[in-house]
C-alpha cells in the first residue's frame, strides 16, 4: 500500500512567493534565480501591486531574462501533483492563471512566469 | 426528468425549488441544479476574471469558481460573512459555487403557480423561468434558468 | 664821707697844683716890690675870694690886677679854686646817684617795681652797696618771675578744676535723670512683662483647648480612614465578583458560539440531506420532512443563541459599567483614603504646633515671672544708684564751689604778683 502511494505520489517543486498580501505559487523548474529588483521589473495590476517590490523572481524566456517583482520569497516544497488543478474554464483567468494549488479550502494561484512576461509585454512594452 | 417524476407522483404537477436571498433578491434555482450547500469560505481572487466572478474555492478536491449573481444580474455586489452560504450549483459539466446570504429552503412550487417574467423587465429577466408570488410582494421569488445562467456566465468569461 | 670825697680829690689836685704856686711865689715876690699895687692886688684876692665863699665857686683872680709878683699867688689860687668846684661837682653827682638809688628803692617798696633798678655809680665808696643792693634786687626779681609763673598756673589748673568739676557736676546731673528715666523704663517693662506674661497665659490655655480639639479631629480622620478602606476593600471584593461574573459570561458566550457552530452545521446538513433526499425522489420524501423540520430546530437554536448573545452584550455592557463604578468607587476611596492622610497629617502637624505653641507660652509666662523678679531687682538697684548719684552731685557741686573759691584765689594772688614788675 505505501509503496503504490510512493509510486503514484508524483511531485512538483513549487517556489511560494507574495505580491502584497497575496500568496502565489510558481513552477521553480522555470526560476533561474533570485535578485533584487529593478524599476523596471514587471508587475501586473492582475496580480495586485507589490508594497515594496524588493525582490525580483528571475526567469528564462524565448526573449532572454525576464524579472518579476515580488515582495516575498517563501521557501521551495515539493508539491504532489494531485493537489494541483487546473484552471477551471468558467473563471476565464488570465493567462498566467495556470491553475491552483489546493490545501483543503485554500486555493493558491499558479502563476505561468513566461506568460507574465508575454502578459506585460502585450500591455506595457510594445 | 425530476418533473415528471414529480408528474407521475402527483396529480398537480409541481416542481421543486432551491430558494434562498441574496442582497434585496429572492430567488430560486430548480433544485436538481443544486448539489450542496457549504459555507462560503476562503475564496482566493483570481486576476483578469470578470467582476461577477469573486474568486475561487477549494471544493472536494475540485477547484470552485464562485458567482456573485448580485453582480451578474447588476443588483449590487454580494458581502460574505461569517453566516454567508454557497451552494455548489451544476449544469453539464460546469461547476459553480453560488453566494446566497440565506436559504430559505427547499419549495415545492406548482407549476401553474409560476407566472411569466414580466414583459420590458431588465436585463436579468431573460435568465428568469418565471415569479412565484408568496403571500405578500415581498415574498414573491424570481426562478431562474440556472442553466442558461450558468452557460452566460462562461461564455462572457471566455469572450474576453 | 660825701664831703670827705671832693676833700679828697681837692687835696690830690692841690699837691699838683702846690708846686705851680711856689713858682708863682718867686714871681709875686718880686710884684711886692711896688707898696702901691700891692694893695690893689690884695683887693682882687679878696673880692675872689668872698665871692667864692658866698657860694660862685666860679670865680677867679683876674690875672691882669694882681700884677707880676701876684700873678703865681693868684695862679696857684685859681687852680685851687678848680679844685675845689671839681670836688664840689663830684659832691653834687654822688649826692645824685645816691638820689637816685635811693629813688628806685622807694619806687620798689611803695609800687612793687623792680625793673627800674639800674642804678651805676662811679664812686668806689658807693659801689659795692649798690652791688649788694643790685644783688638783693636781682634775687628779689627771680622770686617774682617765679611766683608770678606760679601764679598764672595756679590759676589755669584752677580754672581747669573748676571746669572739670563743672563738667562733672553736668554730667552727674545728667546721670541722675538717665538713672531717674531708666527707673521709669524699668518700672514700665514691669508692667509690659505682667501683661506679656498674662497673654501667654491665655494663649497657653487657648492652646489647651486646640489640642483636645485636634485630638477629637485626629479621632474622626482615623474612623473616616478605617471606613475609607473598608469601602475600598468591599470595592475590591465588588470587582472581583464582576471580574469573575464577566469570566463566566465570557465562558457562556463561547459555549453559545459552540451551539451556534453545531446549530449551523446542522442546518447545512439538514438543507444537504434534504438536497439528497429530493433527488431520491418519493423515496426520499420522509427524509426531506425530517431534515426540514431539523432545519427548523436549528434555526430555532440559532434565533435562541442570538437572544442570548444579545443577553451576553447587555450582561458584559453592565459588568463593564458596574467594573468602570468599582474602579471609579476605588479611585475615589483612595483619593478619599489619601485625603484622609493629608488631613490626619495635617492635625498632626496642628498637634505638634499647638503643643509648642503651649510649651511656648509656658516658657514665656516663666520668663516674664523671671523678667519681672529681675525688673524688680534692677530698679531696686536703680534707686540705690540714684542715691548714690544724688550724693555724687552734691559732692560735684560742693567741689565745684571749692573750685570757683580756688579759682578765685588763684586769680587775686595772680593780681597781687602783677604789681611786682620784674621785667
Amino acid at each position: 500500500m505505501n509503496d503504490e502511494h510512493v509510486q503514484e505520489q508524483e511531485v512538483v517543486d513549487i517556489l511560494f512567493f507574495d505580491i502584497g498580501h497575496s500568496l502565489y505559487g510558481t513552477d521553480a523548474s522555470q526560476v533561474l534565480r533570485i535578485d533584487r529588483s529593478l524599476p523596471e521589473d514587471i508587475t501586473l495590476p492582475g496580480l495586485g501591486l507589490p508594497l515594496r517590490g524588493h525582490r525580483a523572481i528571475v526567469f528564462d524566456t524565448p526573449e532572454g531574462e525576464g524579472h518579476l517583482k515580488v515582495d516575498a520569497v517563501h521557501a521551495v516544497r515539493s508539491i504532489p501533483l494531485n493537489s494541483l488543478r487546473r484552471m477551471p474554464p468558467t473563471a476565464g483567468a488570465a493567462p498566467y492563471a495556470v491553475g491552483v494549488y489546493l490545501e483543503e479550502a485554500r486555493a493558491v494561484l499558479l502563476i505561468d512566469l513566461v506568460e507574465t512576461a508575454r502578459t506585460q509585454g502585450t500591455q506595457g512594452r510594445h | 426528468m425530476a418533473p415528471d417524476r414529480a408528474v407521475a407522483a402527483q396529480a398537480r404537477p409541481e416542481q421543486e425549488f432551491f430558494c434562498f436571498r441574496v442582497g434585496d433578491l429572492r430567488l430560486g434555482v430548480p433544485s436538481e441544479n443544486v448539489l450542496e450547500v457549504l459555507r462560503a469560505g476562503l475564496l482566493t481572487p483570481l486576476p483578469r476574471t470578470p467582476s461577477f466572478i469573486m474568486g475561487v474555492t477549494g471544493h472536494r478536491g475540485e477547484v470552485l469558481p464562485v458567482v456573485d449573481l448580485l453582480r451578474f444580474l447588476s443588483k449590487g455586489e454580494a458581502r460574505i460573512g461569517p453566516r454567508t452560504r454557497l451552494f455548489v450549483g451544476i449544469t453539464g459539466s460546469y461547476v459553480a459555487g453560488v453566494v446566497a446570504d440565506t436559504v430559505l429552503g427547499l419549495r415545492r412550487i406548482p407549476v401553474s403557480e409560476i407566472l411569466p417574467p414580466p414583459l420590458g423587465g431588465d436585463a436579468a429577466a431573460e435568465h428568469l423561468l418565471g415569479v412565484v408570488h408568496g403571500s405578500g410582494n415581498q415574498d414573491a421569488i424570481n426562478l431562474l434558468n440556472f442553466s442558461k445562467l450558468l452557460q452566460t456566465a462562461r461564455q462572457r468569461a471566455v469572450a474576453r | 664821707m660825701s664831703l670827705d670825697t671832693p676833700n679828697d680829690k681837692s687835696t690830690s689836685k692841690a699837691r699838683s697844683a702846690r708846686k705851680a704856686p711856689a713858682s708863682k711865689a718867686s714871681a709875686g715876690s718880686k710884684a711886692s716890690a711896688n707898696p702901691a699895687t700891692t694893695q690893689a692886688q690884695y683887693k682882687a684876692f679878696t673880692d675872689t675870694l668872698l665871692t667864692v665863699l658866698s657860694g660862685n665857686l666860679q670865680a677867679r683872680v683876674p690875672k691882669e690886677l694882681v700884677g707880676e709878683s701876684a700873678s703865681e699867688m693868684a695862679h696857684l689860687l685859681n687852680q685851687v679854686l678848680d679844685n675845689l668846684a671839681a670836688s664840689e661837682h663830684r659832691k653834687q653827682v654822688s649826692a645824685q646817684e645816691i638820689d637816685q638809688a635811693l629813688d628806685s628803692l622807694i619806687g620798689l617798696v611803695r609800687e612793687g617795681d623792680l625793673s627800674r633798678w639800674n642804678t651805676t655809680t662811679e664812686d668806689p665808696q658807693l659801689g659795692p652797696l649798690l652791688e649788694g643792693f643790685g644783688k638783693v634786687i636781682e634775687t628779689l626779681r627771680t622770686f617774682v618771675r617765679e611766683i608770678n609763673e606760679a601764679a598764672l598756673r595756679l590759676s589755669s589748673s584752677a580754672n581747669q578744676v573748676l571746669a572739670a568739676s563743672t563738667q562733672h557736676e553736668t554730667s552727674s546731673t545728667e546721670q541722675a535723670a538717665a538713672i531717674h528715666e531708666t527707673t521709669a523704663t524699668m518700672e514700665e517693662l514691669k508692667h509690659a512683662s505682667a501683661q506679656i506674661a498674662e497673654n501667654a497665659g491665655s494663649v497657653a490655655r487657648v492652646a489647651e483647648e486646640t489640642l483636645g480639639a485636634a485630638r477629637a479631629g485626629r479621632g474622626a480622620i482615623g474612623e473616616f480612614i478605617q471606613a475609607m478602606q473598608q469601602i475600598r476593600s468591599d470595592g475590591v471584593a465588588v470587582a472581583d465578583s464582576i471580574a469573575k461574573l464577566s469570566k463566566r459570561v465570557e465562558r457562556i458566550g463561547t459555549v453559545v458560539e459552540v451551539i451556534d457552530e453545531i446549530a449551523d452545521r446542522s442546518d447545512l446538513l439538514a438543507l444537504n440531506a434534504a438536497l439528497e433526499g429530493s433527488r431520491a425522489g418519493e423515496a426520499g420524501k420522509g427524509f426531506s420532512i425530517v431534515a426540514a423540520e431539523m432545519r427548523r430546530l436549528a434555526e430555532n437554536v440559532l434565533d435562541s443563541t442570538k437572544e442570548i448573545k444579545n443577553l451576553i452584550t447587555e450582561i458584559r455592557e453592565a459588568t463593564a459599567a458596574a467594573a468602570g463604578a468599582a474602579e471609579a468607587s476605588k479611585a475615589a476611596t483612595e483619593s478619599g483614603e489619601k485625603l484622609g492622610a493629608v488631613a490626619a497629617q495635617a492635625v498632626e502637624g496642628i498637634l505638634a504646633g499647638v503643643q509648642e505653641t503651649s510649651d511656648a507660652a509656658r516658657v514665656i509666662n516663666l520668663a516674664t515671672q523671671q523678667q519681672r523678679t529681675a525688673t524688680e531687682q534692677v530698679v531696686a538697684s536703680m534707686a540705690e544708684i540714684e542715691d548714690v548719684t544724688r550724693q555724687t552731685t552734691q559732692a560735684s557741686k560742693q567741689a565745684t564751689g571749692a573750685a570757683a573759691e580756688l579759682t578765685q584765689l588763684a586769680g587775686r594772688l595772680a593780681e597781687l604778683i602783677k604789681r611786682f614788675k620784674a621785667d
